[in-house]
């Protein structure tokens, strides 16, 4: 697509009105320009180091519309494949995940390492290739892989700038989530994928969007109070102990942290009902009082652009997803827990993760049906713009003082987590991403 | 083993019974199927063929461990303030391969096959689960009570939302 084409969607007048224009949601072409630009010209969160945590692991998954594998060679070191074979296009590892010192693409029989490099193509005495025929032209196509605190991310882009630049000031908050145990995170058992209808962005949007929380989940949160009640009223114990940050209206706020990352937060009253702040005491001697009040105290939601949330708070989760349309999108989820935490901190974090978290608790159905109703609405494009001026004029250039504790690394802030402020970062990323020009389209018209 | 024809036709009569419930949307006959200390668990896969058996450790899809959190389900379908739940899809529950796997004075332990059709009106589809019902049920005067039901769903690609009633 052309910038013209794209530009007049997302209105930048900054103190006046930012408005974005529905088609984004919906347009085709915005989507097929989206797969090109973002979700392979960009960083793709992909898996946790403890999802391959041995010599010789892969793990398989997807960046935006093209099969990957990830891989751990003999000493450690990540790489990351188109997965599929470079003789005639076979998928070459099948499983979700494993563990193999080479790999024999089942079509034809050619075998590579964890590396990528071609060990041996079946019968190549009797093949009669041309002369200029070369096995070693025929590695596995290379895509570029990093990691940073343990989150591993991947790109078709193999000219894409440094993860830790693309990072930005999400770093900070990711080092919050993984100094959490001194032996970092781990993806507990039991992952969980479910399907929507509605645009991907949405996703990105209600992971930060403070403003829909009383409304959206007013059933989750008159649960936890009716629980409260009943323990009060017939000593019923309380097994879930929900994370309330709502009802005694504390601080909260966001953040833009860079390239699209923001993070939404709300100060815990219970804090100490969450698994992490079971521990609170022994964190507060291990990271001092200020990182042990972000890590246990502080819910927060981190989206790391365009495809993760970070989510600490009512439980633990990482949610990440890929767009199967303009129309649908996949979620993958898993709780994400400290490392040699305490066994009843572990059933805490995991009764409090299945309470809210995931397509069968009892709050991300209703986001997802708020999702499909908005995809619905966008159609209806005689009414097409949205409206994302809500907290305009309290917009605090660089960090706030609550932040400035543990990061400079701020673009902006907002003293209210329902403000709308932070979309306009998110879009105005989007629209730089959308409208840039890549290294492999120079050139081009 | 002998197959104890009589017990079979009363927990399988039983089991429709529930499935016909959920069916009817009788919200209120259903919990009463339940014992006070009872466990409705959909555990979660871990990979292709590995099924999340350790709840203390490892994520369920859902763990409700006392009826009071059936009840919260129960609810939240009445407090009108889930929107998810506003357009209740129209189910049809499906129970075969009816098993009693054990049978003393004290418990009853039966498998059977599901698969729970539901047609979601806003959406204008059909979606299904299918799996393994494991019930462990305790013997009343002429009925029996639920103290657990684990349900493995074997299609586990949510579209959308999975609760109590969708299995």
């Amino acid at each position: 697509m052309k910038p013209e084409d794209i530009k007049w969607r997302v209105v930048d007048k900054p103190g006046e009105t930012f408005k974005v224009h529905r088609s984004i949601y919906t347009d085709p072409d915005i989507y097929q320009t989206e797969l090109e630009q973002i979700y392979e010209g960009n960083w793709i969160y992909v898996a946790h180091d403890s999802q391959l945590p041995n010599a010789n692991d892969y793990f398989t998954t997807m960046v935006g519309r093209q099969p990957v594998v990830i891989s751990r060679d003999g000493d450690g070191k990540l790489h990351g494949f188109i997965n599929a074979c470079t003789h005639r296009g076979a998928k070459i590892c099948r499983k979700k995940k494993g563990n193999a010192k080479n790999w024999a693409c089942p079509y034809h029989g050619w075998v590579f390492n964890p590396q990528g490099s071609i060990l041996d193509i079946k019968s190549l005495d009797s093949a009669a290739y041309p002369d200029g025929f070369n096995m070693h032209d025929y590695d596995l196509t290379r895509i570029k892989v990093d990691s940073y605190a343990g989150f591993i991310f991947a790109s078709i882009n193999t000219k894409v700038q440094e993860l830790e630049d693309h990072l930005a000031g999400a770093k900070v908050f990711m080092d919050l989530f993984n100094e959490q145990s001194a032996d970092g995170l781990e993806i507990l058992p039991g992952t969980s994928v479910y399907t929507h209808h509605g645009n991907w962005k949405m996703q990105a949007e209600n992971g930060v969007d403070g403003y829909h929380v009383d409304t959206v989940h007013a059933s989750y949160f008159r649960i936890a109070a009716l629980r409260n009640e009943r323990a009060a009223k017939e000593g019923a114990e309380d097994k879930v102990k929900a994370i309330d940050p709502l009802t005694e209206q504390p601080r909260n706020g966001t953040y833009t942290l860079g390239n699209g990352h923001q993070l939404f937060w709300i100060d815990v009253p219970n804090f100490r009902d969450r698994g992490l702040g079971m521990e609170y005491d022994a964190l507060v001697e291990r990271v001092g009082e200020v990182k042990a009040k972000w890590m246990a105290a502080r819910l927060r939601q981190l989206v790391i652009y365009p495809n993760v949330i970070l989510f600490d708070g009512i439980s633990t989760q990482m949610r990440h997803w890929r767009p199967l349309s303009q129309d649908e999108t996949e979620v993958t989820v898993n709780c994400i827990a400290p490392v040699g935490e305490q066994p009843e901190s572990r059933k805490r974090r995991l009764r409090q993760y299945e309470d809210f978290y995931g397509a069968s608790g009892l709050a991300t159905p209703d986001d997802l049906t708020e999702f499909d109703a908005c995809q619905d609405g966008y159609y209806g494009i005689k009414s097409g713009w949205h409206d994302f001026n809500r907290g305009m004029t309290r917009i605090i250039d660089g960090p706030d003082d609550v932040v400035a504790d543990v990061s400079t690394e701020v673009l902006n802030s907002a003293p209210h987590m329902a403000d709308e402020g932070l979309y306009h970062h998110n879009y105005r990323n989007w629209l730089a991403l959308m409208t840039r020009q890549l290294p492999t389209q120079q050139g081009a018209v | 083993m002998a197959i104890d024809l009589q017990l079979t036709a009363e927990v399988t009569d039983f089991l429709l019974e529930e499935a016909d419930l959920l069916d009817k949307r009788d919200w209120d006959s259903w919990l009463e199927l339940y014992e006070q200390q009872c466990l409705f668990w959909i555990p979660a896969w871990e990979d292709d063929d590995l099924l999340c058996e350790d709840p203390d450790n490892e994520v369920s899809l859902i763990y409700l461990d006392d009826k009071n959190r059936l009840k919260d389900r129960v609810w939240r379908i009445n407090s009108g303030l889930s929107s998810s739940l506003i357009r209740m899809p129209r189910m049809a529950h499906l129970v075969s391969n009816i098993r009693i796997k054990e049978a003393t004075a004290d418990r009853i332990l039966v498998h059977a096959k599901f698969q729970a059709n539901a047609y979601k009106l806003d959406e204008h589809r059909v979606d299904f689960f299918f799996g393994d019902y494991h019930y462990e049920l305790i013997p009343k005067a002429d009925s029996f009570s639920i103290k657990t039901k684990k349900v493995i769903i074997r299609n586990d690609i949510i579209p959308r939302q999975l609760d109590f009633f969708s299995v």
